[in-house]
């Protein structure tokens, strides 16, 4: 995980935790609270409405309670026509009945304040047959009057004669009068308010008239609610399938007259949760897209922190990795004076150090290089001269114990020479000086060194390459040449073993290979055969002087050319070196 | 038979080519370091000079500046006997801005010195 992750998640947690979590809880708590007061103070309204209400209808009973009462006017020996003026009295001053009527014992409607409907039998309605019992009674719904073409309330009450039952009075109370109860509410606060009757037929919409009497809101879930309530009120936010779908509404019960227990309403207003609740939806909307640009400030300054780390970090690992790929003159360019540039000095310091180091040690290998070797120079030198008689005679002993210094001389300086070698191949410092040169050319040239010891032995030698040209450092593949074929002339036999060098072009590449009839190699040593101071045989080694580098270094000098070694062998059968180069020249 | 001036710091390397090419007849001076070889070039002309160019204080490559400077020298033939390995193009880069015969790379044996003492 970057730093710049393992900084922002956490401080992202941490502010979740110390600001959002919070912040979302007390708003929450907040919105709760305003939403809590928009349904109390909902309900108050209903509660104040379904009391006006109540109150209208307490007064029509009590005014039907005041004109039946034995003493009063309609129970006495007045005609009905005197009794219908005083009930055009009683309208005029109520203000409530659109009329008012008169019906004898068997029904039949004989006077009416508005002189209509006169002669109907009204026997089988509710308001008469529960008058005539001597009951006050108030109709649970309107009705439809035909005579008068509205929705009405009935009121009745009985009337007595000579303290007989002989008549029923009835009030038709329209329902205009409880429209004009409700709709100062409905204005001032855009409430949709319904009232239901017990059975829950709706007795009054303010927004689809058309169903008042032909819906039935029995089953809706708040009317059941404020039937089942025990303070009469109940509120619920409905669903879209209601009758008043997504709606906050409120729902008040409330007996209409003081006597019937079963007999009640039911007022329910209800406002959009939309604008129910459009506070505190507004509040919530401010809420996340201020938790969201907090998120985006606190973001954009942790990656600004964190930048302010990460910037020196990469710049060192910059300059660490320019080091490594062997720039040792790179260096950390220091920015700022706190704790990052201290460690970019102390840094800075230890590269300086290492690259003094290093140069040192170059050095120190260069004067190792030269001083190992001169010396070398004189020994070998003089030794061959005493060999060869130029210093005077010396007795056959002397001749082979002074052979033995020449020999070891000469390896002496063979080995410091491929140390070096390897070494440098090792750091990656082989300088290649490459030029176009032709394969038949370099070929030659060690067959030029190794043709006499050939010929001594009787290995025949020859040269089958082609006259390709190839980019190489000629002293260099020179060298692999020499180490190839001066492996392979240790490994034939003597008098009839045969050395052959070879050249191919191959997917661009010239191959050249080296075969031999010698021993070979066993296949689970071939792997190993380029690897420093690996030698198949020791004693075998020993005795043929090589160093055990010759191979390794041979592979390093065709690697740094682009080009690849590899041998083919089988034990007693004779071995092949490749080794590819690119090819030069305009090719 | 030819006249020929060896310079190297290594005494035992200068006495070693002294006598292989005293041996074969040839007349040998020898000056222990470059400082020494500087004056004898000025004083006396050779067939031929065997130059070291490592060498403490005054380099064969001081050497070779002098020569190049000295307008008398201009016939002087210096062959390059090095210890060091330098690569092609840095044996190409003085044989380019010295005047001299060729780069030779030790150890350099018996055979080897009397060959190109002959070639020159």
């Amino acid at each position: 995980m970057k730093v710049r992750a393992k900084i922002l998640i956490p401080t992202l947690i941490l502010c979740t935790l110390a600001v959002v979590i919070p912040s979302v809880i007390g708003v929450y708590t907040m919105i709760q609270a305003l939403e809590n007061e928009d349904i109390l103070a909902m309900k108050k309204d209903a509660n104040n409405l379904m009391t006006n209400l109540s109150i209208a209808i307490s007064r029509r009973v009590a005014e039907f309670e005041v004109i039946t009462y034995p003493t009063a006017y309609l129970n006495s020996q007045a005609t009905t026509d005197e009794k219908i003026d005083f009930l055009k009295n009683v309208v005029k001053s109520s203000k409530s009945y659109i009329t008012m009527s008169i019906f004898d014992v068997n029904g039949i409607e004989i006077g009416d304040t508005m002189n209509i409907g006169i002669g109907n039998d009204a026997s089988n309605e509710e308001f008469f047959k529960q008058a005539i019992t001597g009951k006050i009674y108030r109709g649970d719904k309107p009705e439809f009057s035909a005579p008068i073409q509205k929705h009405v309330i009935y009121f009745s009450g009985p009337i007595y004669k000579d303290g007989k039952i002989d008549g029923v009075v009835v009030g038709r109370y329209p329902l205009d009068r409880i429209y004009r109860l409700i709709s100062p509410l409905q204005e001032e606060r855009l409430f949709q308010i319904n009232l239901l009757s017990s059975d829950g037929t709706l007795i009054y919409s303010s927004a689809n008239k058309k169903d008042i009497l032909s819906k039935n809101l029995g089953s809706e879930p708040i009317f059941e609610n404020v039937i089942d309530s025990n303070n009469n009120v109940a509120h619920q936010i409905s669903d879209e399938k209601s009758y008043l779908p997504n709606s906050l509404i409120v729902g008040v019960k409330s007996p209409i007259s003081q006597d019937s227990g079963s007999d009640y309403w039911v007022l329910l207003i209800s406002r959009h949760v939309d604008d129910a609740f459009s506070v505190p939806q507004t509040l919530q909307n401010q809420l996340i897209i201020f938790g969201a640009i907090l998120t985006v400030i606190v973001i954009i300054s942790v990656l600004f922190v964190v930048q302010k780390f990460t910037d020196p970090i990469r710049d060192l690992r910059n300059a660490a990795s320019n080091i490594a790929n062997g720039n040792l003159g790179a260096r950390y360019n220091i920015k700022s004076n706190d704790e990052f540039g201290d460690l970019g000095r102390s840094f800075n310091a230890m590269i300086s150090a290492i690259q003094k180091t290093n140069i040192e040690k170059e050095e120190f290998a260069a004067m190792v290089s030269h001083e190992l070797k001169t010396p070398l120079i004189p020994i070998s030198g003089y030794a061959e001269l005493f060999l060869d008689g130029s210093l005077g005679q010396i007795t056959p002993e002397q001749k082979e114990k002074l052979h033995i210094i020449y020999e070891n001389s000469i390896r002496l300086t063979n080995l410091i020479q491929d140390i070096l070698d390897a070494r440098k191949i090792e750091l990656g410092k082989l300088k290649l000086d490459l030029r176009d040169e032709s394969v038949k050319e370099v070929v030659k040239r060690s067959i030029d060194i190794f043709g006499p010891i050939a010929q001594q032995r009787g290995i025949t030698l020859s040269d089958n390459t082609e006259d390709v040209i190839v980019r190489c450092d000629t002293d260099r593949i020179l060298q692999v040449l020499n180490n190839i074929i001066s492996n392979a002339i240790k490994f034939v036999p003597t008098q009839y073993g045969t050395i052959s060098i070879n050249s191919r072009i191959e997917n661009g590449l010239v191959m050249l290979s080296i075969k031999d009839n010698g021993i070979g190699i066993p296949k689970e040593k071939q792997d190993d055969l380029f690897k420093k101071f690996y030698q198949v045989d020791k004693t075998l080694t020993r005795k043929s002087g090589g160093t055990g580098l010759g191979l390794a270094i041979s592979r390093g000098i065709v690697e740094s050319h682009g080009g690849k070694i590899w041998v083919e062998s089988e034990e007693n059968h004779g071995t092949v070196v490749h080794f590819t180069l690119p090819r030069g020249g305009k090719n | 038979m030819k006249n020929i001036l060896i310079i190297d710091d290594n005494k035992d390397i200068v006495g070693l080519f002294k006598t292989i090419l005293e041996s074969s007849g040839h007349k040998c001076v020898t000056a222990n370091g470059g400082k020494e070889g500087i004056a004898l070039l000025r004083s006396k002309s050779f067939d031929l000079t065997l130059l070291d160019l490592a060498m403490p204080e005054v380099s064969g490559i001081d050497v070779l500046n002098e020569v190049k400077k000295d307008p008398k020298q201009k016939s002087t033939k210096i062959l390059v006997i090095t210890a060091s390995s330098p690569t092609e193009s840095e044996t190409d880069r003085i044989k380019r801005e010295y005047p001299i015969l060729d780069i030779v790379k030790k150890p350099i044996n018996k055979t080897k010195l009397l060959e190109l003492v002959a070639k020159y």
